[in-house]
């Protein structure tokens, strides 16, 4: 696998005066006068609950007297580790939906609504060229479990599994593919503005569930065109992470997601992330890799993550299998974040600008949604009170995701199930 | 390779108890219903939320989400028909699956390679039907994807297949008349009705700006631009013409020849297709039947008609599905082969054999290849992929292939509620709910001279789990002699399955004992409920959404025509593109 070519220089270049996203046909000038660095979210979701006991840390002032979140020590200022209510049902298929989008319902149920990374692409549409990033890890391809990304109908959002794809997505011309023919622009050029024009007409044919539909195509179609015909190299170069073709297991699938993550940030191509290392409630990963046999959630081994004890001072043997899991999980946000950190930014890094969110659907293996596990990383420019473990209360998931919109300069108030209003423990 | 499998973790009557202890149970299969099944039935599902009922399950926080569970008995079946609740969907535009594109593109230009596989996956329904026209959208990813798809086969199509879609030699490139008639006619075919004036003229200006530093460049950006025309990529179902009685219109004609020609075969109309809908015979009910049996004849039909079977039983996820390579090495060699079994199998079914749901589910034969072979334990006899036999005591069609039960299967044994769950679900159209909250706390070790199944079935038979498990467990035991990619996994001391005893309970017509899947399967198809199920699956299938109560008299009479015919398969998918439902739409 090569590895991203983001040199010092460059990064540094497209940092400073803003250019990074030029290609993207953005005056100059104007990004370069904006004041303060973007800020960026990332949703890095893992299913199954967690093991408490080994979650919460037994000193909160030190990460590393958690066996889970140990990885993650190096960064215990610059995060908040904290509990989340969920208003569910107990179980993977409410839990997923209200993880993202504070809402119960089944993404693509009636009744379904958006998540918060599309919320929060949505209000900052046209800033990059590309207004989010859907990926995962591991699927089954289709299954509603495998999706935590939601439009404003509450359809579901696909993630991209293979990180080529995902790379050609973020940094791919739109055309120049395909040598050695020319390309001609201008056809191309009308070429979307038919497609534009035609999708606007059909809008005009349908009701409002139909026109919902169309909207995502003409706005992806309107990306398009303001991408065509604009070289991706005159600001911020990243060499291409993977080869096309490659056949990656889970965890270089991973590593070269979380790097795609870093690269896009890099380059500004865009601020909004949701990342999902498995479906919710599956078995389809093999952790064999890590000394763990067997399926996550059912099989010979009865599923680790039901067997798990949910808070007993005992811990049997699934307890310490899904603890290795929890802690693979942990050691990839610990990558991620050491990533982010590694750019410079301002007086800081990226990751001073950023969030982090690590989000699951259920509270421990046996389910449950009182309380869930959640760690914010990154403060996202001093808006978050980070370095703190909150514990004790009942801390309301809903309004940390509108707490979250805010702090990425969206001015949201209500968001899913009725909640309203930011969440002061966060707040810095 | 046979050997190695026919012996691999074969395991007496006598080792079959210690065994069936770890073959998925302490979770409850329960927990196996969560995985995935058909991607966790319940909520509003297909009945839609006047005909589910509120589930009463609490949560832990004691909030208890708004969704209705659905009933766990009840679902669709019986089909009833009141013509007071009678009602045509709502217009809507229908993206073409990954599938159709695939097919069309091969029809359209030539190009055989399916680009779309690559496309990302569309969503499911727990129905396991993955063409819903409204989960079928064109995002960011999608958007661009199928851009690239569009320079890619225009360049190819226009540098190597010109003879395929330009009307004249080569050196008429700039000839006006030819200009004109390449793009009326691939106009035509790509958006499936004839081009108005403002869009001839559109398709002919980009022509001159394609052509003005290339030779091809004209076709070549045309063919583009179809490509990633909205005409192209979704299709109208509005219908036109004045309401009927009921509110509603019958689509138009255009309309209903692509709606037609994707249902059955998943690909544009043919010439003789939009040549009826231009002439507006497809107004008239019997040229629809009748251009539903033509096109039934096609050779286009083994490809199209393939697509139900293989969303419906699971292949297209199966592509998606990993198993523990410690324990089946093999299975990523073998899972193409396990579609490409599928395929053969329902083809020979539907178009060489009698075509009856009964040969579907219970046919004592395959078409396999070496590694399958391998899997079933059987000899192939005249090279790949013809027909083989199988044991019949052990394997009935569809529902003992090695594909199917990887599906529904985890990721190193089989299941017994996946496998409940899919009988349930998608052949009894019983909707089966994800188990409560707490459900797989405290289960209580095995006791002293407990077998596996006595284990199971208590822990399964509290007051939250008897409700469903009475319908799974009865079903899914007698696929343990199966493991988790359909090979014998349990066998007695003469390599034969074991007696492994089931139940059918809460069914309408064929409740009972049986032994084994094979017992099972000739049940299932001899069922008033199955075949009713049947029915609505392929309802589910043309027309790419739930079905309700609301297409309540469309099913019966469709299903009339399907018993008439002896549960005939390609009469059911005649009957289906030929009710109301498939043929009207609300006036808007």
């Amino acid at each position: 696998m090569r590895r991203p070519h983001l040199t010092r220089r460059t990064l540094l270049q497209a940092l400073t005066t803003g250019i990074a996203a030029a290609p993207f046909g953005a005056p100059r000038r104007a990004r370069a006068a904006r004041p303060a660095a973007p800020r960026r979210v990332v949703v890095y979701w893992s299913p199954n609950g967690t093991v408490h006991d080994k979650f919460w840390p037994t000193d909160p002032a030190d990460l590393k007297t958690s066996e889970i979140l140990s990885p993650l020590a190096a960064f215990q200022d610059r995060m908040i580790v904290s509990h989340a209510t969920y208003h569910g049902t107990g179980d993977h298929k409410t839990g997923l939906p209200f993880s993202t989008s504070a809402t119960p319902t089944r993404f693509g149920d009636p009744g379904s609504t958006i998540s918060i990374d599309q919320e929060i692409a949505n209000a900052l549409k046209g800033q990059t060229p590309v207004a989010s990033l859907v990926t995962c890890a591991q699927s089954k391809d289709g299954n509603e479990r495998g999706y935590i990304s939601a439009n404003i109908d509450g359809s579901r959002n696909p993630p991209t599994k293979n990180p080529a794809t995902a790379w050609e997505f973020v940094f791919g011309p739109y055309q120049g593919g395909m040598p050695p023919a020319p390309e001609n622009l201008s056809a191309r050029k009308s070429i979307l503005d038919g497609v534009i024009k035609d999708l606007e007409a059909m809008q005009t044919k349908f009701g409002p569930a139909e026109k919902i539909k169309l909207q995502s195509h003409l706005d992806a179609i309107r990306d398009l065109e303001k991408k065509l015909g604009q070289p991706m190299d005159a600001g911020c170069s990243a060499e291409n992470l993977v080869a096309p073709d490659a056949q990656f297991d889970y965890h270089t699938r991973t590593n070269s997601h979380l790097d795609l993550i870093t690269a896009a940030f890099a380059c500004d191509m865009t601020r909004v992330v949701s990342f999902m290392t498995a479906p919710a409630g599956h078995d389809n990963c093999n952790f064999s890799f890590i000394g763990v046999e067997g399926g996550m959630h059912g099989g010979q081994n009865e599923g680790w993550s039901h067997k798990t004890t949910k808070d007993q001072p005992m811990l049997n043997e699934a307890d310490l299998k899904m603890t290795s899991v929890h802690k693979y999980h942990a050691e990839r946000l610990a990558y991620l974040l050491q990533k982010l950190d590694e750019i410079p930014e301002g007086d800081g890094s990226v990751l001073d600008n950023t969030a982090v969110l690590w989000l699951n659907e259920c509270s421990h293996g046996n389910h449950g949604h009182t309380p869930v596990p959640i760690v914010i990383a990154g403060s996202l420019g001093g808006y978050l009170k980070v370095g703190q473990v909150i514990k004790e209360s009942q801390i309301s998931h809903g309004k940390m995701l509108i707490t979250i919109a805010n702090g990425m300069g969206h001015a949201l108030e209500t968001f899913g199930n009725g909640f309203m209003g930011q969440l002061p423990e966060i707040l810095a | 390779m046979g050997n190695r499998w026919t012996t691999w973790r074969a395991a007496g009557l006598a080792g079959w108890t210690a065994l069936s202890l770890t073959a998925g149970c302490q979770d409850g299969g329960a927990g196996e219903v969560e995985t995935d099944a058909a991607n966790s039935g319940g909520a509003t599902g297909d009945t839609g939320a006047p005909t589910t009922t509120q589930g009463g399950e609490t949560g832990e926080t004691g909030e208890t989400g708004e969704e209705p569970q659905g009933d766990p008995v009840g679902g669709l079946v019986p089909i009833t028909c009141d013509p007071a609740l009678s009602r045509a969907g709502a217009p809507r535009v229908w993206r073409l699956s990954r599938s159709e594109y695939d097919n069309t593109v091969a029809d359209l230009l030539g190009d055989e390679t399916r680009p779309a596989t690559a496309f990302l996956p569309d969503p499911r329904d727990w129905s396991g039907f993955s063409n819903f026209a409204d989960a079928l959208r064109v995002g960011a990813t999608q958007a661009e994807q199928i851009a690239k798809a569009a320079q890619a086969l225009a360049l190819d199509t226009a540098t190597n297949r010109l003879d395929k879609v330009f009307p004249c030699a080569p050196e008429q490139l700039a000839d006006a008349a030819c200009i004109d008639q390449f793009v009326t006619d691939l106009g035509r075919r790509a958006l499936r009705r004839p081009l108005t004036d403002e869009e001839k003229t559109r398709y002919a200006q980009l022509y001159a700006l394609g052509s003005a530093d290339e030779l091809r460049g004209g076709v070549r950006y045309v063919v583009e631009a179809l490509l990633q025309s909205p005409h192209f990529l979704y299709r109208s179902e509005r219908g036109d013409g004045l309401p009927d009685e009921r509110g509603e219109v019958r689509l138009e004609s255009y309309e209903l020849a692509s709606a037609l020609s994707y249902a059955l075969l998943g690909t544009l109309p043919d010439d003789e297709l939009l040549a009826a809908a231009g002439q507006g015979l497809l107004a008239d009910d019997a040229e629809v039947e009748a251009q539903a049996r033509r096109l039934l004849a096609k050779p286009e039909a083994r490809r199209g008609q393939v697509e139900l079977y293989r969303q419906m039983f699971g292949y297209e996820e199966l592509l998606s599905i990993e198993k523990d390579p410690a324990v089946y090495p093999q299975y990523l060699e073998l899972r193409p082969s396990m579609v490409t079994e599928l395929e053969f199998f329902v083809r020979h079914v539907l178009f060489d054999a009698d075509a009856r749901l009964e040969t579907l589910l219970t046919a004592p034969y395959s078409f396999l290849d070496a590694g399958l072979a391998g899997v079933y334990g059987a000899t192939i006899e005249g090279g790949p992929w013809t027909q083989t036999p199988l044991d019949p005591q052990a394997r009935a069609g569809v529902l003992t292939m090695p594909g199917l039960l990887a599906n529904f299967g985890h990721i190193d044994s089989g299941s017994i509620a996946l496998r409940g769950r899919f009988v349930r679900e998608r052949l009894l159209c019983q909707m089966i709910p994800d188990p409560p909250p707490g459900a797989f706390e405290n289960l209580p070790p095995p006791v002293e001279g407990q077998t596996g199944r006595e284990w199971y079935d208590t822990v399964t038979s509290g007051e939250t789990c008897a409700g469903c498990h009475t319908l799974i467990n009865g079903v899914g035991w007698p696929f343990e002699q199966l493991g988790g990619i359909g090979e014998p996994f349990l066998q007695d001391e003469n390599g034969a399955p074991p007696p492994i005893s089931g139940e059918l309970l809460g069914t309408r017509d064929i409740d009972g004992t049986f032994v084994g899947p094979v017992e099972l399967a000739h049940l299932l198809v001899g069922s008033v409920q199955v075949q009713e199920c049947m029915t609505i699956q392929h309802f589910r299938y043309v027309l790419g959404r739930p079905v309700d109560s609301l297409d309540g008299c469309s099913l019966q009479a469709a299903h009339e025509k399907f018993a008439a015919a002896d549960f005939d398969l390609t009469e059911l998918a005649v009957a289906a593109v030929t009710s109301r439902s498939f043929l009207y739409r609300r006036a808007e």
